[in-house]
């Protein structure tokens, strides 16, 4: 009987692991350094360290696992470093550029800046080929695809060695024939180079947005299948015969491989996409099914968005000024991190980030050469990390470094102590990161105030508090695992198949009897699909997903309901759905006005394993004592104190401290100012709660409040 | 003051200015405010002085601040809590007709302690032409609707006399619900503002605001004295005034630098025209911003401390400041001009800053009745109008941005929803190969554009500038110009017609070809220096010609066969 079940998150810096062994419920953590040049050797370097840890060959593990779910940046890095497949781009003849166009726009960050270059496209322009073809905004072909036109360019391909061939046409989201066409006559000609069309990724409206999804599509192909292929043959080598892998989505579900290399588009953002799905799971297991998900690294800094215990999904996204119309978790980064570096601007404002010391130089106090202070230099001097303890005392750090980076960088110049600068970069780092969750929520009509907070990342908890105060959020939730949040993700998520469809009708003339007829074919792929990953009829979830929006309006509004309600044809539930919708994300709603609907989208969901977190010991009787106690400067007293530092890696479940204090792991550490007060729950997630409102009913700061309480 | 606090407060502002901006961004009607994004929005003090903005299109951005004043003056001793106020005219602080302001006090504790400002450019305003771009305007009457300082909430209610009066005026609905949504764009910053003042009180607020303008008037200083002191002047064209095609009137500038201030003084520029060739005022403030923000090459706060350093002498009468009742439907436009003016002013002094000329802005507004959906539209072709930036120092030009009063923020319509909204089937629309000026640094390319008009009856208000050699978008240092703007009709029966720079056409039939050339930026430097691999590679990826780059480049390429370079020598 196999047992285990692992996740795995292959980042930038780390790889990280959970290995759930499904005889004795036990769970394992692992983090190892990336292999970015083949990171399938960091996946099985980790694998063969944890077989260790078991005291078993890596060939047994396997040979035990019946799945594997991975996360991977394979496709993130290749578009961020331009090393994808060389790519073509077959399109209707006098729209050679949309792609490159990218509709005129320098963007609203660079509206002043004359000296700001875009980045290139996927694409370049003598392997944009216009062709003689064109379909209508109805459908009607009025002009065929000519084999002869089709074969000169292949040719010319050839000769360039192109690897990768995208094919998107003017109207084909109405009528796909010349696409399709096109796509055989390629294959035909050029049988060894991988042909995606746009309306095999996004049969949407909208050229761009098409375009630029099946170049995406096509420039990472090749590279996934390639490292798809050699991570199956290497898990093969090493045992793994007739376990299941599955992949991880940006969409925040998991796939099989095979689904995967169809729509290579869709894993852009495979590892940042578990982060929310995990921290619902951690969400859900101490009660709450709502919450705002951030992830504090080195160098950035992301938020996301769970309601009614899904990860909120947006419809498409951007990754280095590529457009993809494909789902993807809705997740905001910033560069804010622990390296992150504090600086003075030429008025005189004391500044956080963007810029990152990153891992090397690093923070000043790492000795590596950085010389400027990164917010883990203030954290330091502040008393939140301790140099005998940074990463369980893994590895040294100097303070008296961070002391004299701030000095001369930031305290001097502004004409205060060492001390009040580190405050102020910690309270500026945490003004950026509350602006980040603002992104997601306000942004999106979203209020914080009505969330828990989810911090995962080493740096996480430091600053937690008072980024929750800052937005008025009550509660925070600090998981056990929160610094491998994405790998816990993989094995938290759902079987998930999206499609969309094109269809453009008035609501007046929208009949649900379309709407199902439209999304037959997609919906038989998505049931066998899940049929095929497990999941048996009964078992799947269907979901109908209809673009709407008041006629004349650009934006639409993604209504979702179950398909029943499609099928029942509940037009009525549907409307009354899109007006208060609109209600909630604008302040306001048209009711009266022309609806009209755009795309219908289906979602075909299944479950397949269920991780839970794992119960911790119930404290006893004993009484909780700090390990010891250290100067920090309390962040809401605004003064330094002393304050009580305790082992969190060996604490008990029903464990409360009010603070000031710190909670100290191996991992990470947890920063509990004055007016805060922690909990450890049976989860083995520690709850945080602002008490300001008791404090303001009258409460005086006296010794009783500042002291160690227990249960 | 502590410092920490007010960039705690600064970055509070900046995220308050954010939000209001998502929700007109989003729950808009009119494909100006979404797709165009042509309007901008402010938080600013009781009094009226500008504390903080984000500008989804700069022009709209310092062209506010006038008008809120006057606004605020007007109405001063008769402000509640509640109240909504609506402006636009041009003399009265307006920049332009279309661009109308939504102003919302915000009170705290029974005071009025701050103002939040939406402008947007309304997709109709009256007057004799739909769209409300009218070249044969004399004047403001014949352009739209006048809208002097007017109530249009009053304690939360609505004035519906006032509301009904106003609307009854306009041809299409959208606007009333664009209103509604900018007026949505200001209660979210109201409420917002409210929220921080609660967690600070109005004097913290006040003096963070002081502190921040301090900040942002030490920043400017630091720019200006990085300029060399000195006088530096330049003399510009406007061409067309709307009645003589060849019509040329000047903009003088002198710009005088002087440790830590600017003065630009406009004084010899061409009197005010008969037509809609004029600029108010705030056109002309926006516009030296736009330059100076552009010069600075750094992020400096946008808040009203900035003019403390700078001075703008335009003289009244001119065609940058006229008198009452001119026409001035086309003011925004010359922001190009303006800001040509500025960089060719300090070209010497800051030859590293400039930028060569960018494409002046031609571009048509369509009306007309679409048979397919039997419902009018109206439409700015802003894909095919927008032409290429003028290349700088150590970077090529932006490719199809568009005019230079919107920094490359105006976005082209997509392809398929162009077809899809307006009755036109589009043939091309793609770079123009050899639009660009050449430079060691080239212009940035324009674009080709043409389509045939699918239902009879259309009407084209072509405005704008630089459809003649002389008139494009010039080079500097040994660049050369971006080629000219056109605009054509081919009609069914045969005939065409070149449009001029401004332009009535009426009565086209189904049928008619519309051709547009949207020029590319000017380039800058000696194209002789520019890296033969770099020309090859745009000869190859077409665009530039091989015979561009032996004429201008110097760069021979023997063999050029579907894009592939063969043999290349300088």
């Amino acid at each position: 009987m196999k047992s285990y079940t692992i996740g795995i998150d292959v980042g930038g810096t780390f790889t990280d692991f959970l290995v759930l062994n499904s005889e004795d419920q036990t769970q394992m953590i692992e983090k190892i350094s990336s292999t970015p040049a083949d990171p399938s050797i960091g996946v099985l370097n980790g694998l063969s360290l944890i077989a260790k840890k078991l005291e078993m060959e890596t060939k047994e593990l396997l040979e035990n696992t019946k799945l594997i779910v991975h996360g991977t940046t394979v496709s993130t890095n290749a578009v961020l470093t331009s090393t994808g497949a060389k790519t073509a781009l077959l399109t209707t003849k006098g729209f050679r550029d949309i792609l490159q166009m990218r509709r005129g726009v320098r963007s609203k960050e660079h509206l002043y800046n004359n000296k700001y270059v875009a980045p290139p496209p996927l694409v370049t322009r003598d392997l944009v080929i216009g062709i003689d073809e064109r379909t209508d905004l109805n459908g009607e072909i009025m002009k065929e695809v000519r084999e002869e036109e089709i074969l000169e360019a292949v040719e010319w391909f050839k000769e360039e060695e192109v690897q990768s061939v995208s094919i998107c046409f003017m109207h084909s989201y109405a009528n796909p024939e010349n696409e399709q066409k096109a796509k055989e006559l390629v294959q035909k000609h050029m049988p060894e180079a991988y042909v995606t069309i746009s309306t095999d990724a996004a049969p949407v409206v909208r050229l761009y947005n098409r375009v630029s999804t099946v170049a995406m599509n096509a420039y990472v192909g090749p590279i996934l299948k390639k490292y798809m292929d050699r991570l199956i043959e290497k898990l093969k080598q090493n045992g793994f015969i007739n376990g299941e892998l599955l992949i991880m989505q940006s969409n925040g579900g998991v796939t099989n491989p095979l689904t995967v290399s169809r729509i290579p588009a869709s894993t852009v953002l495979s590892g940042p996409a578990a982060g929310p799905v995990s921290g619902s799971a951690f969400a859900q297991a101490s009660g709450y099914d709502k919450a705002i998900v951030v992830d504090m690294g080195g160098t950035s800094f992301e938020a996301s968005i769970i309601e009614d215990g899904q990860v909120a999904i947006k419809k498409e996204g951007e990754i280095n000024r590529n457009l993809i119309s494909l789902p993807m978790a809705s997740i905001h980064t910033i560069g804010s991190g622990g390296g992150s570096i504090a600086w003075i601007d030429s008025g005189g404002l004391l500044r956080v980030g963007p810029q990152s010391a990153g891992a090397s130089p690093g923070p000043a106090c790492y000795g590596r050469g950085g010389v400027e202070p990164a917010c883990t230099d203030a954290n330091l001097v502040l008393g939140y990390l301790s140099p005998d303890f940074f990463l369980g005392g893994t590895m040294e750090i100097d303070i008296n470094l961070s002391n004299q980076a701030i000095e001369k960088y930031i305290a001097q110049p502004l004409k205060m102590s060492v001390e009040e600068a580190a405050y102020g970069i910690y309270q500026i780092s945490n003004l950026n990161m509350a602006n980040g969750v603002k992104e997601v929520t306000i942004q999106n009509g979203y209020d914080p105030r009505d969330f828990p907070l989810v911090v995962a990342g080493g740096a996480g908890p430091i600053h937690a508090a008072m980024i929750a105060r800052e937005l008025g959020m009550k509660e925070i939730i600090i998981p056990t695992f929160s610094s491998v949040l994405c790998a816990v993700g993989m094995l938290a998520s759902q079987l998930r198949h999206d499609y969309v469809k094109s269809f453009q009708k008035t609501w007046e003339n929208t009949v649900f009897s379309d709407v199902i007829k439209v999304l037959e074919n997609d919906r038989k792929n998505g049931t066998e699909a899940l049929l095929s990953e497990g999941v048996i009829m009964e078992d799947q979830i269907i979901m109908v997903g209809l673009d709407m929006r008041y006629s004349g309006q650009h934006y639409e509004v993604t209504i979702e309901v179950p398909e029943n309600e499609i099928l029942a044809g509940n037009k009525v539930f549907v409307e009354e759905k899109f007006h208060e919708e609109n209600e909630r994300l604008y302040g306001f709603n048209l009711k009266g006005h022309n609806i009209e609907v755009v795309n219908v989208r289906l979602s075909c969901l299944g479950n397949y394993t269920q991780f839970s977190p794992q119960q911790i010991d119930l404290l006893g009787d004993e009484r909780l004592v700090p390990k010891t106690e250290r100067q920090i400067f309390d962040p809401v007293l605004r003064k330094e104190i002393n304050s009580p530092v305790f082992d969190g890696d060996n604490m008990k479940a029903g464990a409360k401290i009010s603070g000031p204090a710190i909670v100290e792991m191996t991992t990470t550490t947890i920063v509990v100012p004055y007016q805060f007060e922690i909990f450890l729950d049976q989860n083995g997630t520690f709850i945080m709660k602002d008490k300001i409102a008791e404090f303001e009913k009258g409460e005086e700061l006296n010794g009783s409040n500042i002291s160690v309480s227990h249960l | 003051m502590d410092p920490i606090l007010v960039s705690v407060i600064s970055n509070r502002l900046r995220s308050i200015g954010r939000q209001m901006g998502a929700v007109i961004e989003r729950s808009a009607h009119s494909p100006l405010l979404v797709e165009g994004r042509d309007f901008s929005l402010g938080i600013y003090t009781k009094d009226g002085q500008l504390i903080e903005q984000t500008e989804y299109i700069p022009i709209l951005g310092y062209a506010a601040v006038p008008g809120v004043k006057a606004v605020i003056n007007y109405f001063k001793g008769d402000i509640h809590e509640g109240d909504v106020f609506l402006h636009n005219d041009t003399f009265s602080g307006g920049n332009q007709n279309s661009d109308w302001k939504v102003l919302r006090p915000v009170f705290f504790e029974g005071e009025c302690v701050a103002w939040t400002v939406v402008t947007g450019h309304q997709a109709d305003v009256g007057g004799a032409v739909p769209g409300s771009y009218n070249p044969h305007a004399t004047d403001l009457w014949q352009e739209g609707l006048r809208i002097t300082p007017i109530k249009v909430y009053e304690k939360g209610q609505k004035r519906r006399d006032v509301w009904d009066l106003i609307f009854g005026n306009i041809r299409l609905p959208i606007v009333a619900d664009d209103i509604q949504a900018m007026i949505g764009g200001c209660v979210v910053g109201e409420r917002e503002l409210v929220n921080l003042l609660k967690q600070y009180d109005v004097n913290t607020l006040n003096q963070a605001v002081n502190e921040i303008f301090d900040s942002t008037e030490k920043m400017a200083h630091e720019i200006i004295e990085r300029i060399p002191n000195g006088v530096y002047s330049s003399r510009w064209w406007v061409n067309d005034d709307g009645f003589n095609p060849d019509a040329k009137m000047n903009i003088d500038l002198k710009i005088k630098v002087e440790d830590q201030h600017l003065t630009f003084d406009f004084t010899g520029t061409h009197p005010q025209t008969k037509g809609y060739v004029n600029a108010p005022f705030p056109v002309t403030l926006s516009s030296v911003m736009i330059a100076f923000f552009m010069l600075s090459e750094q992020e400096i706060a946008r808040n009203e401390a900035i003019q403390r350093c700078i001075t703008i002498n335009v003289p009244e009468g001119s065609m940058l400041n006229p008198r009452f009742p001119a026409a001035s439907g086309f003011g925004n436009h010359l922001s190009d001009q303006i800001c040509s003016a500025v960089f060719l002013a300090l070209s010497e002094a800051l030859p590293e800053r400039i930028t060569a000329g960018w494409n002046p802005l031609l571009s048509t507004i369509m009306n007309g009745f679409d048979e397919r959906r039997n419902a009018p539209y109206v439409d700015i072709l802003l894909n095919a109008s927008k032409g290429g930036s003028g290349g700088t120092y150590g970077a090529d030009g932006y490719d199809h941005i568009g005019l230079i009063a919107s920094g490359g923020a105006l976005a082209a319509q997509d392809p398929e929803m162009f077809e899809i909204t307006n009755p036109f089937f589009l043939h091309k629309y793609e770079y123009a190969m050899d639009s660009a000026g050449s430079g060691q640094w080239r212009g940035g390319l324009g674009v080709e554009t043409e389509l045939t008009i699918l239902s009879d009856g259309a009407q084209a208000s072509v405005f704008g500038d630089g459809d003649k050699d002389e008139t494009a978008a010039p080079g500097i240092l040994g660049g050369s110009s971006g080629v000219a703007n056109y605009v054509k009709f081919e009609y069914p029966n045969g005939e065409t017609y070149q449009t001029k720079t401004k332009d009535l056409i009426s009565n086209i039939p189904a049928g008619t070809i519309y051709k547009q050339l949207a020029g590319g930026g000017g380039g800058y430097g000696d194209p002789k220096k520019r890296p033969v691999e770099l020309v090859a590679k745009e000869v190859k990826y077409g665009y530039i010609s091989k015979e561009t780059a032996e004429k201008q480049y110097g760069v021979k390429i023997k063999d050029v066969k579907r894009g592939s370079v063969a043999e290349v020598v300088r």
